[in-house]
């Protein structure tokens, strides 16, 4: 599902080029730019007429003045095509030179027809001004002439001239230059001066008029020739197909940037969806990623504890081995005496029946001899000691005496027994008789319950069950001492002595073992927590919190269970142990039980001195 | 992206484009129009630029000003045939009223330039007029603080080429002298002008000289050859490259000696007179004018009558007559 960024920086760079080749050719016409233009061609439209309008008044005094033209020249340099400042900006390229080039052509135009505006104005100024002074001069020199023939030359000459000037299209007539060669001859023959030199001047007036009208209205011709309406009309004629095309362009490329711009939309919205679809991933696998470290973390706790667990049961195992060895040496330092202390008392219990006996013998042959009359004086003396000992009756407690010390030495014999037997903690399994390690077990624990408690049995028939002996010892003896400090809490209340009951039973593959107490029951509230390691509710220093939780623990190893019923009369521990417990244990490798059957197990057993 | 596409696909800005100059002159029928006064012109750069006008920061020296030679007291010019530059010698040709200006169709005796704003540059950068830079010129007026926040109010920038310009020519299109007699003639005032002022104007139009002085500005607006019925550079002599006059500009034989027809406007007031103010009198001027473009010589009747009707071209700036 992950695309290959080679495929998304391809994608990226297919977009980002078309984006700029959009970006670059996307040049719709400016609708305000394109008015102005087109409104600034229309002026000088306008202009183009009136200027030619203007310089034709000009020329035929329809105006009195250049004002006219003078604005309409000012007016064209304003309204300023040339260049390209005012060309809309969507033209480019070869449309822009071609319009350009266009509108240089008419520039050129424009500006050669103001070179010849200006020329004709000062043309048509001399010919306005020698064709005002005219009529004046003519009239001057009528006014002062004396022969009739000069009047009428000079009449015929200016009439010829004003008509002259008014032809726009014909050049100097025959009659014209007659009329002038007549006035020329007449002024020659003149012998007034101030008359002579009016004629002279009429006459070069005259010329001025023939001269600047040809060249007044040769530049008027220049003028309306210049081809410039036909200039600013291929420049309008180019300019509205390039503005067509260009927004034929323009549509084509604004559906084109629609389209792009939905395509970049839906890019974007995929993008997000992956994106969301993303994170959405993300989310859930740091999810699982969290799931998964509390459940490490959780692991690593119970890992954690289960070391501590261990770490205390091995101590435990360590301190309850080396006061294992300490009993075991000790049990043993006794036994020989007390071996010897036993055999001394039969030998002084045989030897006092036997001294006995020489008495009764010595008692009888006195007896024989006073009854024969014979009244031995030294015995009286040893007759009162006997009388004032009572001797029968010390007889019989002597023998009492003898049977009471030899079942101590038999009771210390059988402790010693027990505790050499207890102090056996091999964390190895073998064959156990469990009623044996329940019963040295209920000795040696005797005096936590003794005060407190009756101790009843009921220990069935049990096959051998393999198992760690020093083990369930321990966790019998937790039980037992449990059950006991159970009980103390409701005797010294009530001041009566409970029960403890062992019981001991096969069902099926399994050998139960349960212990009673009647003691006042376990809260519900503390029930489940009273196999947490460090639990307890004895008093500091009375209970470590350890017991239930290593007896648990070493229950479990011998794939059993450990647990318990409560009412507030009582509670009964139950332990199950398979017969044939599958290894648990990963320190023990598994063959060991097929090897250790035949291990001496003396110690299990204890058996009389 | 997308966004910015649809955007630059449906939105047009709107750019709305208005060439600006000088008010378009209006056409009249007669040969003289009566001066219109400007109007429209923003009050603050008309003073900016009076005080620019008078400001001798625009010069090399630092002692000449626009003012120098176009001395309002004097008419908008000054009294001597050539003035004196800022290097002390004297100008090519005599310097023309800037009274009116704003009427020329063009600038300058050639008129090689265009407007008011063109013509500025001339006298400000010719090494042998005013003789400045821009860059130094607008380094000096920009240290003027007050002078600096005049310009930021009026034109919301520091001093600049084109605000300078602006300012001064603002200030010349104020410079207009309507209420001339002449006007108030030609508007039905019949005792505007004496009888020989207005027997002079009869002349003036009957001799051909509003052929080419016509218009509001009684000429200005259109180029003449200085000695149509007469060579003046022969008869006067020393011809030097100014008096070639716009042929200096086009090179064209048909404009030597060509000059733009100055505005007879204020005449009166504004001698010496011609291209090379060789003419100190005005009757002077006009008997120069009737024989050279004309042909001939005038009575001394005709030549008074003329004077007459040129004293009331004499029109108002600020409310007093020139």
């Amino acid at each position: 599902m992950k695309p290959k960024p080679t495929f998304v920086a391809f994608i990226l760079a297919v977009t980002g080029l078309v984006v700029a080749i959009v970006f670059f050719e996307h040049a719709s016409p400016d609708h305000a730019q394109n008015r102005d233009f087109v409104a600034l061609l229309a002026a000088r439209r306008s202009l183009d007429q009136t200027v030619v309008q203007h310089a034709l008044e000009a020329r035929f005094a329809l105006a009195a003045n250049y004002d006219q033209l003078a604005s309409d020249d000012l007016n064209l340099r304003r309204l300023q095509l040339e260049g390209s400042a005012f060309l809309p900006k969507f033209l480019r390229g070869a449309e822009r030179l071609g319009i350009e080039r266009d509108l240089d052509r008419y520039g050129a135009l424009a500006d050669r027809r103001r070179l010849l505006l200006e020329r004709f104005k000062s043309k048509n100024a001399l010919l306005r001004n020698s064709i005002s002074y005219f009529p004046s001069l003519a009239a001057d020199l009528v006014r002062r002439a004396r022969d009739p023939a000069l009047v009428a030359r000079v009449n015929d000459l200016r009439a010829q001239t004003l008509n002259l000037a008014l032809q726009t299209n014909r050049g100097v007539s025959d009659s014209q230059r007659d009329s002038v060669r007549a006035v020329a001859t007449l002024m020659a023959a003149s012998a007034d001066a101030s008359e002579r030199r009016g004629l002279e001047l009429m006459l070069s007036h005259a010329r001025v008029i023939a001269s600047e009208k040809e060249q007044t209205d040769g530049l008027l011709q220049q003028i309306l020739a210049l081809p410039i309406d036909e200039a600013r009309k291929e420049v309008s004629a180019c300019y509205q197909d390039a503005y067509l095309r260009a927004t034929s362009r323009a549509s084509k490329f604004g559906s084109f940037v629609s389209a792009l711009s939905v395509l970049l939309l839906v890019l974007v919205a995929y993008a997000g969806l992956r994106l969301r679809r993303a994170a959405a991933e993300l989310g859930r696998y740091n999810e699982r990623l969290e799931t998964a470290v509390s459940e490490r973390t959780a692991e690593l706790n119970q890992e954690m504890a289960r070391r501590a667990q261990m770490e205390i049961e091995l101590r435990q195992a360590q301190k309850l081995e080396s006061v294992g060895q300490l009993a075991s040496g000790i049990a043993h330092e006794i036994n020989t005496p007390i071996q010897y202390v036993g055999d001394s008392i039969h030998f002084l219990r045989d030897a006092f029946a036997d001294f006995t006996r020489v008495l009764d013998a010595y008692r009888a042959g006195l007896a024989g001899a006073e009854a024969n009359g014979v009244v031995l004086l030294p015995f009286e003396a040893a007759r009162e000691v006997e009388e004032e000992l009572d001797l029968p009756a010390m007889k019989s407690e002597v023998a009492q005496a003898f049977e009471l010390t030899l079942d101590g030495t038999k009771q210390v014999a059988h402790i010693v027994s027990a505790m050499k037997s207890f102090a056996h903690t091999s964390v190895d399994k073998a064959p156990t008789d469990l009623n044996a390690a329940i019963e040295n077990t209920l000795i040696v624990a005797r005096n936590e319950y003794k005060y407190v408690a009756e101790l009843e049995l009921e220990l069935g028939e049990l096959p051998e069950v393999t198992c760690n002996a020093g083990g369930i010892r321990q966790v019998v003896l937790n039980l037992l001492v449990n059950a006991a400090h159970a009980i103390s809490d409701v005797v010294d209340k009530s001041g009566e002595r409970g029960l403890i009951r062992i019981r001991t039973e096969v069902q099926g593959s399994d050998v139960v073992v349960s212990i009673t107490d009647s003691g006042g029951g376990i809260p519900e509230a503390v029930a489940p927590r009273i196999f947490d390691p460090f639990f307890t509710t004895k008093p500091l220093g009375k209970g470590s919190g350890q017991g239930l939780a290593i007896s648990r623990s070493i229950i479990e190893q011998h794939a059993g269970k450990l647990w318990f019923e409560t009412t507030a009369k009582g509670t009964t521990f139950f332990i199950r142990l398979p017969l044939e417990t599958e290894e648990r244990d990963p320190f023990t490798p598994a063959e060991r039980d097929g090897l250790e059957p035949s291990a001496p197990n003396g110690a299990t057993a204890p058996g009389p001195l | 992206v997308a966004a910015c596409l649809l955007l630059s696909a449906c939105g047009k800005e709107e750019r709305v484009f208005l060439p600006t100059g000088p008010d378009v002159i209006r056409p009249s029928t007669g040969p003289i129009a009566p001066i219109e006064p400007p109007s429209k012109l923003d009050p603050q750069r008309v003073s900016l630029g009076a005080s620019l006008f008078t400001d001798v920061r625009l010069s090399a020296n630092g002692r000449m000003s626009c003012a120098s030679c176009h001395d309002l007291s004097h008419a908008g010019a000054d009294a001597v045939p050539h003035s004196i530059g800022v290097r002390g010698a004297a100008l090519a040709l005599n310097t023309p009223t800037v009274f009116n200006s704003a009427l020329n169709f063009r600038q300058f005796w050639d008129g090689r330039a265009s407007n008011l704003e063109e013509q500025i540059e001339g006298p400000l950068l010719n090494p042998a007029e005013m003789g400045s830079t821009w860059e130094k010129v607008l380094k000096l007026l920009r240290e003027d603080g007050k002078l600096a926040a005049r310009f930021e109010q009026s034109y919301g920038e520091r001093p600049s080429r084109a605000s300078v310009t602006d300012a001064i020519a603002t200030f010349e299109r104020s410079l207009s002298t309507p209420d001339a007699p002449f006007d108030r003639y030609i508007a039905g005032d019949k005792q505007a002008l004496s009888a020989s002022a207005a027997h002079g104007y009869e002349l003036f139009t009957g001799y051909g000289c509003s052929s080419c002085h016509q218009g509001q500005g009684v000429g200005g607006n259109m180029f003449q050859k200085l000695g149509v019925m007469a060579d003046y550079f022969a008869a006067r002599g020393n011809e030097t490259e100014a008096d070639l006059g716009r042929y200096n500009i086009t090179h064209q034989e048909a404009d030597r000696h060509v000059f733009k027809v100055p505005s007879l406007r204020n005449v009166a007031r504004t001698a010496p007179y011609f291209h090379d103010g060789s003419v100190a009198r005005l009757d002077e001027a006009v008997r120069v004018m009737a024989r050279f473009q004309l042909g001939r010589d005038l009575e001394a009747a005709d030549v008074n009558d003329l004077a007459a009707f040129l004293e009331s071209l004499t029109g108002v700036y600020q409310g007093r007559s020139l």
